[in-house]
């Protein structure tokens, strides 16, 4: 047709689009992917080096072989490894985290400690785990659990520590008894740094399963990957690091969503 | 030299209101230091008692007695110099290139919008990849060995450095911005003496962060895939039944890891002389 | 204007207080007495960093003299407790409660009545202040002037003996300001507490106190306590009033002289500039 037909519509589409919430900044951000793409794609086909790595499009083509029986079961066997690692981190980390920034003996006695500890990377304690350990599974979960325990101690422990001086002041003018501070201020008023803590913790969890579960071989999501490596099925293995990466993402979500709705009280708007 | 125009207050409720002069004898060996001593001695003693007394299957672990012994030889051997230093020069390769692509693109992709909607998406999707994800890709891409584990660190330290960096840019008071405007500045001269100092602090953060996640990813890196260094090492400490090194390599690996970062906030630290404060020790902001 | 209920008396005995710094030790009050009636809303004014926060402090409990003797009825204070409550600067109402939820606050804390009439009275000093309608929301959804009524109404369910007010309304911008000064003079003027208010501004000062007590620069003590006879309720007319004018230019004179010894002192300020508003 005549080119001014087509602008017409071209037009009359951009319009309806920008109704919908697209505007340039959209049009960039899928650029950015776009661009990623074929710059991805370009490097493969005419660079002779990196001539194994597969594709976008056999990545994508992999996708539809995935047996979702078989992938759902890693998923499931990873995320299971993560949770239990990141409710006992909680559930130890997190009472530590409120001793150590509420009472200064507290935070004399057991914080060097943890300071000590923590430089030493999880991934170093996979020999002393396999040793100390008889069963993969508490061993895997060992180590989320350790990944989990750090972000959570600190950023509880910053979380309180941090808390306006004022408000404990102001409840203390009302009267209020020590069991009352710690659970009607404090704890409120730490909530949003703990949650930050926690998201860190997950992230962490699942960089640490990943990484037992290539070095442990027992079924995960990180073993699969490791297994499709070992056999020279790359586009799988790319599949499944996008997997991980989305299963890590997900979770970080969740624990978002669960902290807004928490903590209704700071974004009403 | 007691002042005794000093009364105690009790700590009311964890929260202690009141600061007092102590004599001098009390500051050394206060209350503070003795718990903090006790602290780490307790790891020790706790240690070497579940060892001794063989409790669970700690009879398995060798005791501090052993690992210092075994230490002190492992210290001497040039093994393990070697090894720190193939180590050691991993995690500067790949940190250094970490920070020499992170920083710009953190720079560029707070300073412009444009800049940042055209690159920012794609780091987004990549940034949940745990760096550990990247090993076969590692192998495929460098099947040469050190670059391999260089790049796993590279992987660790870029996401740290870079999210900071774009964090520091935007923190920057928009006031500065407009008073150089307001005073002729051109683009590239907000660039250099607005955006790059005032992100400084934030970079450095990041940096010290990248550092340390960069010692974790290379401890991954060489235990999968390496023939030498410190993560090599512990490894092998395992397989050859030479089990007190293995602890030794934790803890080698503990101190380079948190002085290599001690040492990055020196550095950094340096070129902020502006810079108020450092974070105070926590307890301290307990008792004001 | 002393009450029938001789409750709520404040007396800061020969106060020295100083600050503590890692190299130096500044004294922000040095030999400071005064004394706070009970039943009067006396108002503190001083040039900035005569340690009015501080005097606030030492009464509320959360800071000790290092010298000298706070009292309450006779007795020592050792400690924050509900019977002086603090009004900040900043709004210290809880984040993660309703408005409603924070009035709320110290009657449940404290279970001095029953949660019908907490509840009762709660409503009552909400709509009292205006906020009825507001009693569901959280402080981040409230305006400052919305907020700094919320604490109001918080502070004063609890009926505390003395009141303590850290320049409460500053940063105000003046309409909110004049109205918070209304609202905060009905409650004081119905409710015959011990009230201590602390200002930079003279204007508001005046209007508010029935004793005024002006503060040298640092290290502070008291220069001159003036009888703020105007007449109560006060209403805005009392502005115009000659008797007003008076204890304003009385109480500027006294406030320019230690502001000009301060600046003297410090070197800041270039004093012939300054002192031809005298002339």
């Amino acid at each position: 047709m005549a080119a001014s037909e087509v602008i017409n519509t071209g037009s009359q589409v951009w319009k309806k689009l920008k109704k919908m919430g697209v505007n340039w900044t959209t049009v960039r951000r899928i650029m950015s992917v776009v661009l990623f793409l074929l710059a991805w794609t370009i490097l493969v086909q005419f660079t002779g080096h990196f001539h194994q790595i597969p594709k976008p499009m056999d990545v994508f083509a992999a996708l539809f072989q995935l047996k979702p029986g078989v992938i759902f079961v890693e998923i499931l066997r990873s995320l299971l490894r993560v949770l239990g690692g990141f409710f006992i981190g909680l559930a130890i980390g997190f009472p530590l985290g409120v001793a150590i920034g509420y009472s200064r003996i507290a935070n004399y006695l057991f914080f060097p400690a943890v300071e000590v500890v923590r430089p030493i990377p999880p991934i170093a304690w996979i020999p002393l785990t396999v040793l100390f350990f008889i069963n993969v599974e508490s061993q895997i979960v060992f180590l989320t659990f350790y990944g989990a325990f750090f972000p959570i101690v600190y950023n509880t422990m910053g979380g309180i520590s941090e808390v306006d001086i004022r408000l404990p002041r102001a409840a203390m003018s009302f009267g209020i008894n020590r069991m009352g501070m710690l659970w009607k201020i404090i704890l409120p008023a730490a909530m949003p740094q703990i949650f930050t803590g926690m998201k860190v913790a997950i992230g962490i969890t699942w960089l640490m399963v990943v990484a037992a579960e290539m070095i442990a071989s027992k079924g995960g999501l990180g073993y699969w990957v490791w297994y499709h490596h070992t056999v020279m099925e790359y586009p799988m293995v790319i599949l499944g690091m996008g997997i991980i990466g989305l299963c890590g993402a997900l979770c970080s979500l969740a624990i978002d969503a669960i902290g807004n709705h928490f903590m209704k009280w700071r974004n009403i708007f | 030299m007691k002042n005794q125009n000093h009364t105690m207050l009790a700590p009311v409720d964890g929260f202690d209101f009141e600061f007092q002069k102590k004599p001098l004898l009390s500051k050394i060996v206060s209350l503070k230091t003795v718990l903090n001593t006790l602290s780490i001695l307790s790891i020790f003693v706790i240690w070497g008692a579940l060892v001794n007394f063989g409790v669970y299957r700690f009879v398995l672990i060798p005791g501090p007695a052993e690992v210092a012994e075994w230490g002190m030889e492992w210290v001497r051997s040039s093994q393990f110099w070697i090894d720190t230093s193939l180590s050691t020069l991993r995690v500067l390769g790949g940190f250094v290139s970490a920070a020499l692509v992170a920083i710009p693109l953190g720079l560029m992709i707070g300073w412009n919008k444009i800049f940042s909607d055209l690159t920012f998406p794609t780091l987004e999707i990549l940034r949940p990849i745990p760096g550990i994800a990247y090993i076969p890709l590692a192998i495929l891409f460098f099947p040469w060995e050190e670059a391999s584990v260089a790049f796993i660190c590279f992987v660790g330290a870029f996401f740290p450095i870079l999210l900071n960096t774009i964090t520091g840019v935007r923190l920057i008071d928009r006031d500065y911005f407009r008073a150089a405007r307001c005073l002729g500045s051109r683009p590239r001269d907000i660039f250099w003496h607005i955006v790059v100092p005032g992100a400084l602090p934030s970079i450095s953060t990041g940096a010290a962060l990248g550092m340390g996640i960069a010692w974790m990813a290379v401890v991954a890196g060489e235990m999968i895939s390496g023939k030498w260094g410190l993560g090599y090492r512990i490894w092998e400490a395992y397989t050859l039944i030479r089990y007190p090194l293995i602890i030794d390599g934790m803890i080698a690996i503990g101190i380079l890891g948190f002085g290599s970062s001690a040492i990055i906030r020196s550095i950094t630290l340096r070129l902020i002389p502006w810079r108020k404060s450092i974070t105070e020790s926590l307890d301290e902001s307990i008792t004001k | 204007m002393t009450d029938v209920n001789h409750k709520g008396k404040v007396v800061f005995e020969d106060v020295t207080r100083a600050l503590q710094s890692k190299k130096s030790e500044t004294i922000i009050l040095h030999h400071c007495s005064f004394v706070v009636a009970s039943g009067t809303l006396t108002v503190l004014i001083g040039p900035s960093g005569c340690g009015k926060t501080t005097i606030i402090n030492l009464i509320a409990g959360y800071e000790k003299p290092d010298r000298g003797r706070v009292l309450i009825d006779g007795k020592h204070i050792t400690g924050p407790d509900w019977e002086r409550l603090v009004l900040f600067q900043e709004t210290a109402l809880f984040p993660w409660l309703t408005c409603y939820d924070n009035v709320m606050f110290g009657p449940l804390a404290t279970k001095a009545m029953s949660r019908q009439e907490a509840h009762e009275q709660s409503v009552a000093l909400l709509e009292k202040v205006g906020l009825r309608d507001f009693m569901d929301k959280y402080p981040i959804q409230l305006s400052g002037g919305m907020q700094r009524r919320a604490e109001l109404a918080r502070a004063l369910i609890n009926r505390p003996t003395v009141m303590l007010m850290d320049e409460p309304f500053r940063g105000l911008d003046a309409m909110t300001r004049e109205l918070m000064q209304e609202y905060y003079l009905r409650l004081v003027e119905e409710s015959h507490g011990t009230h201590l208010f602390v200002t930079s501004e003279v204007e508001e000062a005046i209007f508010l106190a029935d004793k005024l007590i002006i503060m040298t620069n640092k290290p502070s003590r008291v220069k001159k306590v003036l009888d703020i006879d105007l007449p109560r309720p006060r209403v805005a007319d009392v502005l115009r009033s000659k008797r007003y004018l008076e204890l304003k230019t009385a109480a500027l004179d006294i406030l320019h002289e230690e502001a000009m010894k301060a600046s003297k002192e410090s070197g800041k300020a270039d004093i012939d500039m300054v002192s031809c508003r005298r002339a």
